[in-house]
């Protein structure tokens, strides 16, 4: 599929902005999975191209004089291919699989993750793919689908415990047990396709879990919808949790009380078919998160 | 040099001449009050010397009224008045002590001194020490402190950015020094040539350091175009607004003198202003309009500094989502 | 216990080192040496060295002390102490720019990996950076004890922003204002040049795009960290600017300081400042003390942090035990100067004979450091020992024990005249295009009699350190 993607942030404060810095993973990379055929990234301030340990590619901005908001946009077209789901490191992707077994607060087990692992062990199959693919059908029985039912700050531990979250949560959940059970993983952000269906209530930016399996090989498989991610999925940014993979982390001096609002319009190119996904509306310290649940 | 130590010697030099023009505020209010007075003018006189501050409102929602005592503690004492001696010593002290390595030990310990004394004064030791001789005491110190700098310091960019504190600073508080006597004499201006008026104007003039000077240049009794003129316009008198002006405007062509800055261009208007300007033009349109257009236009030399010498350090980020 | 002694040896005649020393005491009274200790004390403190002593009670300027007894070593223990550090340094800089890489060590199971990847001082923002020279440690603090005429161990490695080097230079030019005819007789190797060496070192790694003289600055978190006249010092001794944070910002993949005459492009930053610190958009989100976007500069190779980020990883007391490992590996030469002997409270085997031993050994945590939170066996009561074996059972893996070193002495002036003090030694190791030390030393002496602890903020004094050619 071919998919035009426009995402749009704008953040507007009470006071004017003096200086902001900023750093995105907003710029798809080229892989098996998926082609880009043309992405651009505009923001408020000077952009600077770099790209993270993880591969991703990034932009630092810097916005130097006084502004009341803030925008960040990217756009492009990106080629989703027919996959299997399973992606291979690339030559940016210098990190060895072993990293990706660190854990952190978001992903890190507690009691109830551990415990609700301990009963499962018996349960697991031999090979990490074989492990993954259980792991992520238990945790989605075991954590609802629930929209707004927790937070940026929310942890894997906090929605085991609670029993509900969104794909951010889902995703943190599987990381800490794949990890715990010597399985690299790591947290992926990126856009959900669901043209036609507009049933469902979706917000943002999606994310899911790339587990590693061994030979370089990396399979992508979404908590949240309990599947292997397919041609439906724009894969952005990855990182060891929400916060390294996050599209964008800021700091900023000055401006008062934050408003943000994100808005990410998604259509088949040529087809005339566009998808607007509702952002969300909120005030200082949230970011989009939730997910496009089936 | 970095901007930041700029920035701090260019402070450190505008607090401790704030501190001092303070003083000398005090001093011409309390100047003026010994005379006779009837009805509102205390009120008045010293309702003038907050009016012409930074955040008159700040101090009538603390204080009420406009009593001497009053004006005193707030201008002098009161750590949360950002313009109080104690509060300028203080940012001029944390200032020097941030540039310890740009400045002499003995500009470093002369501002260190005047600090530790002054943080021992409560309104009950200037009662013992009488009022005048505490504000004599901090403009000795004051000059101490300035005589030290030329005396030690290297000639360096840090020197010259301690001139522009120090001359911006002053080319405002001499405009508002003028100006209280606007403020003071506007309802009763009937009595103008009267022997209040005469006293007015004379403390005025000894505020500013300038009545020997007005007497040796003038030779005849107290006119107020002529000590209009004096402190506006005389390049000779050391605490006139040309004189700060033409200081600040060299002290610019000596930082930056291949640099085409905003700073140059509006300190260089000003001082333009001046070297043309007529008393009796100024007096026709309006005293009171001028000083404030002036205080107006020499507060925006002092923003443009920020911008044209980058010292805008930040500080305190907070995390956005 | 019984000790080696730097001037009398374990018998008690005087070595040959000290032979002059020794003469000279003879002729000293109490009276003057007391003279001489507050005359550089005067000095000290005219000159602004103190160290901000964390405290109890907040912290605290103060002077650490100065013994006028200077330590003397010959030139063959000179050798022994430079070579081995040398080596260490390039084998620990190996080290470090192989885990940041390929990580061949860890493939080829000299280290766990698991020691590296998932220890919290492994950086993995900074993986795959190309540092010139393969240099990471520029600065490095070896800290070595000595408990025999011939025998030399390294303590502890301090390759993130080891500091004491002023004490050295400022220690050495209070001597010679102190005692010259010492100097006149006795031959001590200089050791003025370190600044010097260190601002080539520093100039040599600039990145390789840099244009026209780089431009290098000394970065320090600012006029409240304990070391910060150290700060000002070295940046005063290479004439370089010194900088906070908010004096530098990134743009156009760029590290930029705000002058006077607008940004001025930086290329190598001498950084004072710790590792979480430096950019809070990538580490620490609450610290106004860095650079944010520096990251992105490091991974365009567009400046050069000297010490590079990470490099806790390699000075890590769970890694220590590792390092020999790493001289052959890397070097394919054996240690000159032996690792203390270290057993890993993380491995079964280990942790067992260290529980049944704790009286006897110091037990330290892998990421304590001034010499805070370890236990010195034999200098420990009863409960202070058990209190300690249930924080070691609570999590073995984050302790190391080592047997108590009997460290060596040195005659120090002390209130009851001149006696013999446990000693260490952190040399400095420079690296740059090449890695060298000058024959100096900041040598830290625990005043208290019987002491091992040698730490400034434990009570611990400073001496100069000569070095006979």
């Amino acid at each position: 599929m071919h998919l035009c993607i426009e995402h749009r942030t704008r953040y507007s404060y009470g006071d004017p902005v003096k200086v902001a810095r900023q750093y995105l993973r907003l710029t798809p990379s080229a892989s098996a999975v998926q082609n880009v055929h043309a992405w651009t990234v505009t923001a408020s301030g000077k952009l600077d191209a770099w790209t993270d340990s993880h591969g991703n590619a990034c932009h630092f901005v810097s916005v130097e004089r006084a502004k009341d908001d803030l925008s960040v946009t990217a756009q492009g077209v990106v080629e989703t291919l027919q996959s299997d789901g399973v992606i291979r490191a690339t030559a940016q992707q210098i990190l060895a699989p072993a990293v990706y077994l660190r854990n952190s607060g978001y992903t890190r087990p507690g009691e109830r993750m551990s415990s609700y692992l301990e009963a499962l062990r018996t349960k697991l199959p031999g090979t990490p793919r074989d492990v993954a693919v259980l792991l992520m059908h238990e945790i989605r029985a075991a954590i609802a689908y629930q929209t707004h039912s927790t937070h940026v700050h929310t942890t894997g531990e906090d929605a085991m415990r609670d029993g509900e979250g969104v794909c951010q949560d889902h995703t943190h959940v599987m990381l800490g047990l794949c990890r715990a059970l010597d399985i690299p993983a790591r947290y992926v952000s990126g856009y959900l396709w669901t043209g036609g269906d507009g049933a469902e209530t979706v917000s943002a930016s999606h994310a899911w879990t790339e587990v590693y399996i061994g030979n370089d090989e990396w399979l992508n498989l979404d908590v949240a919808n309990c599947c292997i991610a397919d041609d439906r999925y724009v894969r952005l940014a990855c990182g060891f949790d929400y916060a390294s993979a996050s599209p964008i982390h800021g700091l900023r001096h000055g401006g008062g009380e934050e408003m943000m609002d994100v808005v990410i319009t998604m259509s088949l190119q040529g087809s005339g078919d566009i998808q607007r996904l509702p952002g969300n509306r909120t005030h200082q310290e949230s970011a989009p998160q939730g997910g496009a649940a089936q | 040099m970095l901007s930041r130590s700029a920035e701090d010697l260019y402070w450190m030099a505008r607090y401790v001449e704030r501190a001092e023009n303070t003083a000398r505020l005090l001093d011409v209010s309390y100047r003026m009050a010994l005379l006779p007075s009837e009805g509102d003018d205390q009120t008045l006189l010293w309702g003038s010397a907050i009016a012409i501050g930074p955040a008159p409102e700040s101090f009538y929602e603390r204080y009420g009224e406009a009593t001497p005592d009053n004006v005193l503690t707030y201008m002098a004492l009161d750590e949360d008045n950002p313009s109080s001696i104690y509060s300028a010593l203080k940012t001029a002290r944390e200032n020097a002590r941030a540039q310890r390595t740009s400045i002499t030990t003995e500009m470093w310990e002369a501002l260190n001194t005047v600090w530790l004394e002054l943080r021992d004064i409560d309104a009950g030791a200037i009662e013992q020490m009488g009022r005048r001789s505490f504000f004599d005491w901090i403009k000795e110190r004051s000059h101490l402190f300035r005589g030290v700098a030329y005396g030690t310091m290297l000639r360096d960019e840090g020197f010259q950015f301690v001139r522009l504190g120090t001359f911006l600073e002053r080319a405002d508080s001499t405009a508002r020094m003028l100006d209280v006597k606007y403020h003071v004499l506007l309802p009763s201006a009937d009595d103008v040539g009267g022997a209040r008026d005469y006293h007015q104007w004379g403390a005025v003039l000894r505020s500013a350091a300038s009545f020997t000077s007005y007497r040796k240049i003038y030779r005849g009794e107290i006119v107020p175009s002529h000590v209009a003129e004096l402190l506006i316009l005389r390049e000779d008198v050391p605490r006139s607004l040309h004189t700060c002006l033409n200081a600040v405007t060299e002290t610019l062509d000596l930082l930056a003198p291949a640099r085409k800055l905003e700073s140059k261009r509006l300190a260089g208007r000003i001082r333009a202003d001046l070297q043309y300007a007529n008393i009796d033009d100024i007096i026709d349109k309006g005293l009171h309009e001028f000083l404030e257009n002036f205080i107006e236009r020499n507060e925006r030399v002092g923003r443009q500094l920020q911008t044209d010498f980058l010292m805008a350090p930040v500080i305190d980020l907070s995390v956005t989502a | 216990m019984n000790c080696f002694d730097e001037m009398n040896g374990s018998g008690g005649d005087c070595r040959d080192a000290y032979r002059k020393i020794s003469e000279w005491l003879e002729n000293e009274t109490p009276e003057t040496l007391a003279r001489k200790r507050d005359e550089a004390d005067a000095i000290f403190r005219r000159l602004g060295i103190t160290f901000l002593v964390y405290g109890e009670k907040g912290s605290a300027e103060r002077l650490i002390p100065f013994d006028v007894l200077p330590r003397v070593l010959t030139s063959a223990e000179w050798n022994t102490i430079d070579t081995g550090c040398v080596q260490r340094v390039k084998a620990l800089n190996a080290f470090l720019d192989d885990v940041y890489h390929g990580g061949e060590i860890v493939k080829a199971g000299k280290v766990p990996q698991e020691l590296v990847y998932q220890n919290p001082l492994y950086m993995p923002e900074v993986h795959g950076i190309d540092v010139p020279f393969g240099v990471h440690s520029h600065i490095s603090g070896i800290d070595v004890v000595r408990t025999g005429a011939d025998e030399f161990y390294v303590l502890e490695d301090n390759l993130r922003t080891p500091s004491g080097v002023s004490y050295m230079l400022e220690g050495r030019n209070v001597m010679m204002r102190l005692f010259p005819e010492l100097f006149t007789n006795m031959r001590v190797r200089p050791i003025e040049n370190y600044a010097e060496i260190l601002l080539s070192n520093l100039r040599a790694v600039a990145p390789d795009n840099a244009t026209g003289e780089s431009s290098i600055v000394l970065m320090t978190p600012g006029r409240f960290n304990s070391a910060y006249f150290e700060h000002v010092f070295l940046a005063e001794q290479m004439g370089i600017t010194l900088v906070e944070g908010q004096d530098l910002f990134v743009e156009d993949g760029h590290v930029f300081m705000r002058t006077i005459a607008g940004p001025e492009r930086v290329d190598v930053i001498y950084r004072r400042l710790d590792d979480e610190f430096m950019d809070p958009l990538a580490f620490r989100a609450d610290s106004a003390l860095g650079v944010p976007g520096i990251v992105s500069v490091l991974r365009q190779g567009n400046v050069t942090l000297a010490n590079a980020i990470g490099n806790g990883i390699a000075d890590d007391k769970s890694v220590y035990p590792y390092v020999p490992d790493m001289i052959r590996f890397y070097l394919g030469e054996e240690p000159i100067i032996a690792n203390v002997p270290t057993w890993k409270l993380r491995e079964p085997d280990d942790l067992a004979y260290a529980l049944d031993h704790l009286g006897e050994m110091v037990v330290k945590e892998v990421r304590g450091s001034g010499g805070y939170g370890m236990l010195v066996g034999p200098t420990s009561t009863t409960q202070e020992i058990e209190d300690y074996r249930k924080r070691v059972l609570a999590d073995p893996a984050d302790f190391i024990a080592q047997p108590t070193l009997a460290l060596s002495t040195c005659p120090t002036f002390v209130e009851t005249g001149v006696a013999p003090r446990h000693v260490d030694l952190r040399p400095f190791v420079l690296a740059g295009k090449t890695v060298s030390m000058v024959p100096g030393a900041f040598t830290r002496v625990a005043l208290r009699d019987g002491s091992l602890v040698v730490n400034s903020s434990q009570g611990g004094g400073t001496k100069d350190t000569w070095v006979l050619s």
